[in-house]
């Protein structure tokens, strides 16, 4: 992605958008019929790049995203569960790549740290009592005992770039955001870890110094 | 190159992969020979299940961290103590209640029963958290009110005070027969001599005076048909046989209607849905007895009475008050609402407070707080505008709490009497656990621990948890006992309600 610009080009500042997919792992026990389902949401954000040869630069990002997921029964159709997270994501990475000065592919390897801005869900439920189902649409109040609002990870982009004007460039690339951390803080002696994964589909405008 | 990009793909695969593991959760719910077999004879184990499982199904973890409670300190506290008791020859049945009690006596659900079985004595051991807290709390009160039965007999020996009556104070009706065999004895001890059939006729009554003392209190269909049988020769008058349903279903009643046309309705238990609605009926007298019969058209006809009164002088005009008696009412179902507080108001149901389930394994797990509906009645009738009064003890609970809640949110309603006993969450019956995954753990009688959990938190309209506190009534008024005098005085709690009818204040 790095063009022999001379000295001015080792920065660039971008813009880029596009979605997320985000998967939620967790122990379901013994709840057969407790199904989760992925969610896809808006990411984007602004970029920062400093190139330290053809082939090596260091990239740091202001990332929103959004990790959804969605909870379903197989066998009570009448819950369903549909989350939205809202994350701040900074990752910072080392930007790997190759070819000409035109076209270029490349490969983007780092880490991420993350902060949990905001948690909404909407769904349905069924309050067995009432014999009624009930729709909702909810903002999710955090709780500082069990949700961990902190997160951080590893990234892993693979995308390819076209360098359209002297100054001007356009990425289109594909990431993995691995959390390491779990959603849930370990606030009981049962232990019950749970993940984000997201992969996320962006494309970045970015101007060439 | 190639190097560096594969050592980087290398480390990205073995960072990706280091998610870490969740503690395996059992299902309580069931006998399953896996989870319980290692608890049959072992405290400690016991105490696991109860720990582990109420961790994933009770529905109330938010609101004990509020009050205190911290779950992981009392598994920490309690277990090594539960596992000491496996060490000793022998555990009392007191020494582990003691025990148990201790541990789990900070619990505020209303509803929640802990039960062990003692592997010592072969005996089932069960704590009533709430149960211990509100005899602690209310005390006397708590005493005096246990075996209360609402009786309006003081009241029906007031000229013109009753204008209608229609008590079902008997289920079993063991009292008809025992007071005819008194009868008998005493007109036999007054005669001087007695023949030697007499004399043998004499001592058959009292051995039956004492057999019908040892089951006057028993729920034992068995035990009273053995007098039935033993004792049919002798052609005693309400002797009759009993089936276990109606020992299980019977209630008491109390229908009147006072001075006034207020209207008043009294029952043991929430179980007119097993008297009033067909697919009850079936369910719960599968073969009724001549005695059941009896009671069901009883019963029936007692909230018939209150029911088509209200609606006669509502339409008249006539109307002065409607008075539900829910004192000493330890609730039922939930089908019922609609027979009593449900049956004053408009049809579609009715929603006195709100609920969130307990869903998923993680103790804060809950569903969104939603509105709890309760069926109304659903046929053409009329909605009461004339003051409505539920009255209320320390021994309402459930479906009691449920009638006397629905007071905060009915305009022409109040709640008299004293703070009810604080269980409002509701549960399903085992065989709905795959449905709520949260309540019950283990089987009664099977498993070596048994919980009765509720499967959800109930929460009044303003957002407030009311288990182990209960309803404070609008109007405080004590329950005078020595008034009261066995119901052949006045009630000093149902006085205030018919005042409040009649005076508006």
């Amino acid at each position: 992605m790095l063009v022999p610009l001379g000295a001015g080009a080792q920065w660039r500042a971008g813009l880029g958008g596009g979605f997320s997919y985000n998967g939620y792992t967790m122990d379901r026990q013994y709840m057969t019929d407790y199904t989760l389902s992925a969610g896809i949401g808006a990411h984007g954000g602004l970029i920062g790049q400093y190139s330290f040869m053809d082939w090596l630069a260091v990239r740091a990002e202001l990332d929103f995203t959004q990790r959804d997921w969605g909870m379903y029964r197989t066998n009570v159709r009448s819950i369903e569960y549909n989350y939205i997270n809202s994350y701040i994501l900074m990752p910072v990475m080392a930007s790997l790549s190759w070819g000409g000065p035109k076209l270029r592919g490349f490969v983007n390897l780092g880490e991420y740290q993350g902060y949990w801005l905001a948690s909404y869900r909407y769904g349905k439920e069924r309050n067995y009592f009432s014999s009624r189902e009930y729709e909702f649409w909810e903002r999710v109040k955090f709780n500082p005992e069990k949700d961990q609002r902190l997160d951080y990870g590893f990234i892993a982009g693979l995308g390819i770039e076209f360098h359209f004007a002297r100054h001007w460039a356009i990425q289109w690339e594909a990431r993995y955001w691995h959390s390491m951390e779990s959603q849930v803080k370990q606030y009981m002696r049962v232990k019950d870890y749970r993940y984000n994964n997201t992969f996320t589909a962006q494309v970045s405008m970015f101007y060439c110094f | 190159m190639k190097k560096i990009y594969t050592g980087i793909c290398l480390l990205l695969v073995a960072a990706v992969s280091c998610h870490k593991e969740s503690n395996k959760v059992d299902n309580y719910s069931y006998e399953d020979s896996t989870v319980f077999r290692r608890a049959e004879k072992n405290f400690g184990e016991m105490f696991k299940i109860v720990w582990k499982g109420l961790n994933s199904n009770y529905s109330l973890w938010d609101y004990e961290k509020e009050n205190g409670l911290d779950w992981d300190e009392v598994y920490d506290k309690y277990y090594p103590r539960f596992r000491d008791l496996d060490s000793l020859d022998t555990v009392a049945d007191e020494d582990l209640k003691k025990l148990m009690e201790e541990a789990f006596g900070g619990l505020h659900d209303g509803h929640l029963a802990i039960q062990m079985k003692n592997y010592n004595t072969g005996n089932n051991i069960m704590v009533l958290p709430n149960t211990l807290r509100t005899k602690a709390e209310r005390g006397e009160e708590y005493e005096i009110v246990t075996g209360f039965k609402p009786n309006l007999s003081y009241y029906a020996g007031i000229p013109g005070e009753l204008l209608e009556y229609k008590p079902v104070t008997s289920v079993t009706d063991l009292e008809t027969p025992y007071k005819w065999v008194e009868s008998q004895i005493l007109a036999l001890s007054m005669k001087t001599v007695l023949t030697e059939e007499e004399l043998r006729l004499q001592n058959t009554y009292i051995e039956l005076l004492k057999d019908f003392q040892d089951v006057i209190h028993k729920a034992d269909a068995e035990s009273i048909n053995r007098i039935v049988f033993k004792y049919a020769h002798l052609g005693i008058p309400g002797l009759d046989y009993v089936d276990q349903a109606l020992l299980d279903n019977g209630i008491y009643v109390n229908y009147a209607l006072f001075k006034g046309n207020i209207a008043y309705f009294s029952f043991s238990s929430f179980k007119l849905s097993a008297f009033l609605d067909d697919d009850y009926f079936k369910e719960m007298w599968p073969n009724a007895s001549q005695s059941s019969l009896s009671h069901i058209a009883k019963v029936q006809e007692a909230w018939n009475s209150w029911f088509f009164a209200i609606q006669r002088l509502h339409n008249e005009g006539t109307l002065g008050g409607v008075i539900i008696d829910v004192r000493t009412n330890g609730g039922g179902l939930i089908n019922d609402y609609q027979y009593v507080m449900g049956a004053l108001l408009p049809s579609g149901g009715f929603s006195p407070m709100n609920s969130r389930f307990k869903r998923g394994t993680g103790r804060y797990d809950y569903s969104p707080v939603m509105p709890q509906y309760f069926q109304t009645y659903p046929y053409e009738h009329v909605t009461v505008t004339e003051p409505i009064v539920v009255l209320a003890n320390c021994r309402s609970v459930s479906m009691a709490e449920a009638t006397s809640i629905s007071t905060k949110s009915i305009d022409n309603a109040v709640l008299i009497g004293t703070r009810t006993f604080g269980g409002l969450c509701s549960l399903t019956a085992n065989t709905e656990y795959n449905y709520n995954y949260s309540g019950h753990i283990g089987i009664q009688g099977q498993t070596p621990v048994y919980c009765y959990t509720p499967t959800i938190a109930s929460i009044t309209k303003d957002g407030k948890f009311l288990d182990g506190i209960g309803i404070t009534p609008d109007i405080e008024v004590k329950f005078d006992n020595d008034a009261w005098a066995e119901g052949t005085g006045p009630d000093t709690q149902l006085d205030r309600a018919l005042e409040y009818i009649r005076t508006g204040k």
